[in-house]
């Protein structure tokens, strides 16, 4: 339980430290700071699992920290997905008594890495693909909504004439028809 | 064998007239012509027997049809008997004509010519079958109202030894005093221009039956050879009688019959009543002769001497130019005080050059105005006589129309009434109260030849001084327009026709119906030239409609059709295109049914009008609010790699979210179901 709280407060410096730095270098490290204080405060009771977390929530933090994007969508993307792959592992942690070595064993079997990292793969994935989508979808909406209003212009010119795109008074308007 | 062959007449195709007188257009009846235009057969249609004559009024744009009801009264053997008026579609020429109807005379005409000579009929035969039938004819007519203006020998139906009266032509067909040479008319009336008569006096038939007895009574033209000018100087110099009957021998009552009838003195002048007298056998004892009274020193006027008034004012109306040197060598005004001991004519003279100079001052034609003016008050009683026109106030209307009518004169005619010529006229009669209301009536026809608007001017002035006048537009004088009521008909008639106008409007129609149908003149200020298309189209069919919807017909296809091209610019005030063409369809629908009511409607409704702006305003908006949305789409697209980016990624988010979720619940279950067993 010691080296547990050994790792643990291992792990809890490096993330805090850089959280300092970065809040340092960015000023703006509040949501960083919230959640290294979470894991930290994870850290302290549970040392077997949070082995395994902060091994297998390894991608998540570097999305984390390399999310440049004020609502970190990127770092909640890659971080859920990577929360979801390495979950089945703490619960089958929890179930199988909740030690370091089984822990360990978890660590050991690539597959389990392949998993857990996979997941993150999988969030990254999406980001990859969604956004392009969505600037896509959107695009050709606004190209749609172009191409009709134009065709509203049209309309209203082939009903009204071109005066309808000035400001002419209509006396004047009429005067012009009758000449 | 009259008879049969006047039946015969009486046959081939016919028109109808007020659907009451057939006339057979194909038989004309040279012998019963008169001034107003030829003559043809007809008859009554319920009464075939009847034996009429039409005259068609081709020369006479004036027929008297203030006295058509007033004729119909009068059933009187020396007058043939009148049987209709009114206008016919004359055939051949697609034109309207006025039409008398009366009855075909049973005698032919007593003189053919005034220039014939025929044996002398003896006192007796004169008293009894002329002057007697004849004076019971005037008589008639006076108690009507009526003054016939043609009484002479060749205008009367007798045949010697006949057992019928003598009968007085119609005389409707044109105005007093047309077609009578000057013989029979009085000094003054044969001074004036034919048309410029006036409808004249009873007297003036008393002193044309004087004239016609005197040439029965002596078998020829007295005066027979003898120019207009050369009969009147005769009449001024002798007085009428004596340059008449002065030299002939006469019995001893025609003499104081025809002396009575040829006074010249109006009031000295015999009317019926005193023919009545006569044939009564009452002897009245008229005057020797009138011609004037003779001055105690001649004036020197143009290198003649001159003795009595008339005369010279005659001589002055003829020669501007030296009368103006006399009136401003102020030799007439003393020679009237010296030589006649006229001082009020004298003051009338002074009166005539102060108001010449104060109305007109130097301007032009000062020196006609102010010689119309010395005359006027010199002779009274003569007409007016400015530039060449002469004519009796009374008759300036008439004459203002036949001006109107041919295009001559106008501006003579113009001067005439705006110079007030007619209230100095009368300010100088001795009776003025009788005439004031005719001063006024020029008066107010002065005040409206000086505007200048549409539906104004000499056009207005004309039907209002003559209030039976027909419309005398160009385009419609053919066919008679005597009342708003045949307006529409006459233009549907004519919209046929390559030759029309450009538009159903002219000053003489906007004038006639002014007048006619007391329209209002702002309704036709909306026509004049200068006014935008549209309201001159809109305005031109808010009348035609309204008269189609008063008077009728129900179907103006033809002016429809006219009037369409005038009112498109109306049609070209709707903004929207479709509304347009939607009103363009159905415009075209009403021009086809002829119904401009419905025409109106469409190309003037205030409310659709109100709201297609209203729409176009709306319009305008909307379009305004697409262009800046367009616009800002296009800044957005101009970096369009960065659209959606950021939502795709909040989507990812939630999907990746969800998913998570969905795992956690899974492997949540798993727990819960190791733990329950």
């Amino acid at each position: 339980m010691e080296e547990k709280k050994e790792d643990t407060g291992q792990t809890g410096t490096e993330p805090e430290k850089k959280k300092e730095e970065t809040r340092q270098k960015q000023k703006k490290g509040g949501f960083r700071f919230i959640l290294a204080m979470i894991i930290v405060g994870a850290m302290l009771p549970l040392g077997a699992p949070t082995l395994l977390v902060c091994l297998g929530l390894l991608p998540a933090l570097v999305a984390l920290l390399t999310d440049t994007d004020p609502r970190k969508s990127s770092a909640i993307t890659i971080g859920f997905l990577n929360m979801a792959g390495v979950a089945p592992f703490v619960a089958e942690l929890w179930l199988s008594g909740h030690t370091m070595e089984a822990a360990l064993a978890i660590v050991r079997q690539p597959v389990n890495w392949l998993v857990m990292f996979g997941a993150a793969a999988l969030g990254q994935a999406l980001l990859y693909m969604i956004p392009p989508l969505v600037n896509s979808i959107t695009v050709s909406r606004m190209e749609a909504r172009l191409r009709v209003l134009k065709e509203g212009q049209e309309q209203l010119k082939s009903v009204w004439g071109p005066e309808v795109a000035t400001s002419v008074p209509i006396e004047a308007i009429r005067r012009k028809v009758n000449q | 064998m009259v008879q049969t062959e006047d039946h015969r007449k009486n046959s081939g195709p016919s028109i109808l007239l007020e659907r009451r007188v057939e006339i057979f257009h194909q038989s004309p009846l040279p012998e019963l012509d008169g001034p107003a235009g030829p003559a043809f057969a007809a008859r009554l249609k319920e009464e075939e027997s009847a034996n009429l004559m039409a005259i068609v009024c081709t020369k006479s744009i004036l027929p008297r049809l203030d006295f058509v009801n007033a004729m119909r009264s009068i059933d009187n053997p020396g007058i043939l008997r009148f049987r209709e008026a009114g206008v016919v579609e004359w055939p051949g020429n697609n034109s309207s004509r006025f039409v008398i109807a009366c009855d075909r005379p049973a005698s032919p005409r007593f003189w053919l010519s005034l220039d014939e000579t025929r044996p002398q009929m003896s006192e007796d035969a004169v008293n009894r079958f002329l002057v007697a039938p004849l004076t019971n004819a005037l008589s008639e007519l006076h108690r009507i109202g009526v003054v016939h203006g043609g009484i002479r020998p060749d205008n009367i139906f007798w045949r010697e030894g006949s057992a019928s009266p003598p009968q007085l032509a119609e005389c409707l067909s044109v105005q007093p005093g047309v077609g009578q040479p000057v013989l029979f008319e009085t000094v003054e009336r044969g001074m004036a221009l034919p048309l410029g008569r006036g409808a004249g006096e009873h007297i003036d038939d008393c002193y044309a039956l004087g004239v016609t007895l005197a040439c029965i009574i002596m078998g020829r033209n007295p005066l027979r050879g003898l120019n207009d000018k050369e009969i009147i100087n005769l009449k001024l110099e002798f007085g009428s009688f004596n340059a008449i009957a002065g030299t002939h021998h006469l019995a001893a009552s025609h003499a104081e019959l025809l002396r009575g009838l040829l006074a010249d003195d109006p009031k000295q002048r015999w009317t019926v009543s005193d023919l009545e007298l006569w044939l009564a056998g009452r002897r009245l004892t008229p005057k020797s002769s009138d011609s004037g009274k003779r001055a105690n020193r001649h004036i020197t006027f143009a290198g003649n001497d001159y003795w009595r008034l008339r005369p010279l004012a005659a001589a002055m109306a003829e020669n501007v130019p030296e009368a103006v040197k006399l009136i401003q060598s102020k030799a007439i005004g003393k020679w009237l005080m010296h030589s006649f001991g006229e001082d009020d004519k004298a003051g009338d003279v002074e009166d005539a050059i102060a108001a010449t100079d104060k109305s007109g001052g130097k301007a032009a034609h000062y020196e006609d105005t102010l010689v119309a003016r010395v005359c006027m008050a010199i002779d009274p009683i003569a007409p007016i006589r400015y530039r060449g026109i002469s004519a009796m106030p009374g008759g300036l209307a008439a004459l203002l129309a036949e001006a109107v009518y041919t295009g001559e004169n106008l501006q003579t005619m113009g001067e005439i009434i705006n110079s007030q010529l007619v209230s100095f006229w009368v300010d100088v009669q001795e009776k003025k109260a009788d005439f004031i209301p005719l001063a006024q009536q020029f008066e107010r026809a002065g005040a409206v030849i000086e505007k200048t608007t549409f539906g104004n001017g000499l056009e207005r002035a004309v039907y209002t001084l003559n209030p039976f006048l027909m419309c005398l537009s160009p385009m419609i004088r053919d066919h008679c327009v005597l009342s708003p009521r045949k307006l529409l008909l006459a233009l549907e008639q004519i919209s046929g026709r390559q030759d029309r106008p450009v538009e159903p409007m002219d000053r003489h129609i906007a004038a006639f119906l002014i007048v006619r149908d007391k329209r209002s003149e702002l309704l036709f200020a909306s026509m004049a030239p200068s006014e935008p298309p549209a309201r001159r189209g809109v305005a031109m069919l808010t009348l035609y409609s309204e008269l189609q919807y008063r008077y009728g017909p129900e179907s103006l296809p033809g002016l429809a059709a006219w009037l369409y091209p005038l009112v498109e610019p109306a049609v070209a005030r709707f903004l929207s295109k479709p509304l347009r063409e939607k009103i363009r369809r159905q415009t075209k629908e009403a021009v086809n049914k002829g119904d401009l009511t419905k025409l109106l409607a469409l190309v003037d409704d205030p409310k659709s009008i109100e709201r297609d702006e209203n729409d176009f305003l709306s319009a305008r908006v909307m379009y305004s609010n697409i262009k800046a949305e367009i616009e800002e789409i296009e800044t957005e697209l101009s970096q369009r790699q960065n659209i959606g980016i950021a939502l795709g990624r909040s989507i990812a988010a939630v999907i990746s979210s969800l998913l998570s979720i969905a795992v956690l619940a899974v492997i949540l279950g798993r727990i819960l179901l190791k733990a329950m067993g």
